[in-house]
């Protein structure tokens, strides 16, 4: 079959509309396989993996549209292309069940949306300062979705928004719940007393789900962005949105998240919450040993199941029993699991890969695996010890974070597109030192329709050549895609599940570290899970 | 009285502007809240009186 490569210079479209492109693009008679995308350095790799790049190709740079198709034998493919090419060159359209009304300038859409409150800001990063600005000046609030934002920018939107008693959530602010309301990537949780702030948007998402399976449920989730918690900003807006909460009737418990945060930034934030909060808190701070000291309204969990723990806890009611049976298992179950996998392996099958698209969770399992079993090779490693030189090849335990800026330059997040993840199972799952792979499926609005689906194929391949694939659902029953069904679609391809993230990385840790990774966790079940 | 904007957001119905990504535009309107797409990348934004003239029309 032939291999054709198309190039569009300078011409610019997102990644949604790639992906969708990619689809449509497909589904013409003649073609075999396709892939719309910028000429970003992943992209090309993947189209040198599915065998689609020609010259043309390789020459786009990351500003120009590629177009690269497989002609089915017996078609002719200038014919072929021409099709393509007139799909693909079409002005972009709405995708939505009905054409949207599309404005052009912020003040003709408030015109249009009397009573505006909120906007959704997910333009390129180094364009998003003017009209994040020119909302807030007309008193609207800002879900600042887009990354790359520059820290002076962030700082400049953040004073401004304080002073006038409105909230910059992001940069960066993957989820925000508000009014019951799921922005972003988000998942439809159930309506309660609980108010998170949180500088790691998959962390809303984790705690979230979870309370929700205990009967808790959340009156906002804020997000606050990743870079919130640096030096610079100091927590500018987690503190602004810890006092919002505090005056809120309906939120009873404070939830902070936060992931590397700076320790002085922390200090600072918690000092602030002691002298104008009253409400009990629950606070995991990923990376961050909790002060020695204890404090009667305030519990520290080392991660995020923990934090959920804590919160059926303070939340009395029969939550904490819910959360027993619900989510959490003993240390001789999990221990007994694994050595049950463990014993289906072949001896050479070694190493832990952990697939993520949610980079907290990746970031607590770099946690858990440090304690357990040493510190894994990564994308986004706690320490530079263990950068992986290429994030595309894994090194021993690894944890791979694919929602990382390095995959995700021109093409859509792995929540929204499975390509890139499918691709990396079937790599790992080649590799006879792999002992399992650890996936995070997470589901909820703006994440793909279907992902349990979509990976089943990768991930029955993969269980068919020896190696165990472990994952966690985060999701609900309510979400788009059903929690319920997607576990089971994950489970009929060979998965095995786990009810947490947390207890998903402590259990691979077990699989491949044995009885001295047993020890430890029995030593540190009450610090990691407790 | 500035103060008291943050707060009513959490107490009142959404009303949002969506600037950018629309896949966030469709999650909205299945929450059924209310949403106006704007797309600041095309030409009229140029000159900001055709945008206006523009969406007067539309």
């Amino acid at each position: 079959m032939q291999v054709v490569n198309l190039v569009q210079r300078n011409l610019f479209r997102d990644s949604i509309q790639l992906m969708r492109l990619t689809e449509d693009v497909k589904k013409l008679e003649g073609v075999d396989d396709a892939v719309v995308s910028m000429g970003t350095d992943t992209n090309r790799r993947l189209l040198q993996d599915l065998g689609l790049l020609g010259g043309e190709g390789r020459a786009a740079a990351d500003t120009d549209l590629m177009i690269a198709v497989r002609v089915r034998d017996g078609f002719d493919g200038a014919v072929v292309m021409k099709n393509v090419e007139k799909l693909v060159m079409a002005p972009p359209v709405s995708s939505g069940g009905r054409r949207a009304v599309v404005l052009h300038s912020i003040g003709s859409a408030l015109d249009r949306l009397h009573g505006a409150n909120l906007a959704i800001v997910s333009v390129p990063g180094r364009q998003a300062f003017d009209p994040s600005m020119e909302l807030l000046r007309n008193g609207v609030n800002v879900h600042l979705f887009s990354d790359h934002v520059p820290v002076e920018q962030e700082l400049k939107l953040k004073r401004y928004a304080s002073s006038k008693g409105l909230l910059v959530m992001g940069p960066g602010a993957g989820t925000s719940i508000i009014n019951g309301v799921g922005l972003g990537f988000a998942n439809s949780v159930r309506k309660g007393d609980v108010g998170i702030v949180a500088s790691a948007g998959t962390g809303i998402q984790e705690v979230s789900t979870m309370l929700d399976r205990i009967g808790l449920g959340v009156s906002a989730a804020l997000g606050v962005g990743g870079t919130d918690v640096s030096e610079q900003v100091g927590g500018l807006m987690m503190k602004d949105c810890l006092d919002l909460l505090e005056r809120d009737e309906r939120t009873r418990m404070l939830m902070i998240i936060a992931k590397t945060p700076k320790e002085k930034v922390i200090r600072n934030v918690m000092d602030h919450v002691r002298s104008h909060t009253s409400k009990p808190i629950v606070a995991c701070f990923l990376g961050l040993d909790p002060p020695s000291t204890k404090e009667d309204r305030v519990a520290y969990a080392m991660t995020l199941h923990s934090a959920v723990r804590k919160a059926a806890i303070f939340s009395g009611g029969g939550a904490e029993p819910r959360f027993e049976k619900n989510i959490s298992t003993s240390f001789e179950e999990l221990v007994a699991r694994s050595k049950e996998i463990a014993s289906k392996l072949g001896p050479s099958r070694k190493y832990l890969r952990g697939l993520y698209s949610g980079g907290t969770l990746a970031h607590e399992t770099l946690l858990i695996f440090r304690e357990l079993i040493g510190e894994a090779y990564s994308n986004t490693p706690l320490s530079g010890a263990y950068a992986l030189a290429d994030p595309n090849t894994s090194k021993e335990n690894c944890v791979v974070d694919l929602g990382d800026e390095s995959f995700t330059s021109g093409r859509a997040h792995p929540m929204i597109d499975p390509t890139l993840r499918k691709l990396r199972i079937s790599q790992e799952s080649r590799d006879p030192d792999v002992a399992a792979i650890l996936l995070d499926v997470v589901l909820g609005y703006g994440s793909s329709p279907e992902p349990g689906g979509s990976l089943g194929g990768a991930i029955a391949d993969s269980t068919h050549k020896g190696l165990a694939v472990l994952a966690h659902v985060c999701g609900t029953e309510t979400d788009p895609q059903s929690f319920r069904e997607q576990s089971r679609e994950l489970t009929e391809s060979g998965t095995l599940l786990y009810s947490s993230n947390a207890l998903l990385s402590a259990g691979a840790a077990l699989v491949v570290g044995g009885e001295e990774a047993s020890e430890r966790l029995k030593n540190r079940w009450e610090y990691l899970l407790g | 009285m500035a103060k008291k904007k943050g707060a009513n957001l959490l107490e009142s119905d959404l009303a949002v502007l969506n600037l950018g990504l629309e896949i966030f535009r469709q999650a909205l309107e299945s929450q059924k809240v209310s949403c106006v797409q704007v797309d600041l990348s095309q030409a009229p934004v140029l000159d900001k009186r055709l945008a206006d003239a523009l969406d007067r029309l539309l």
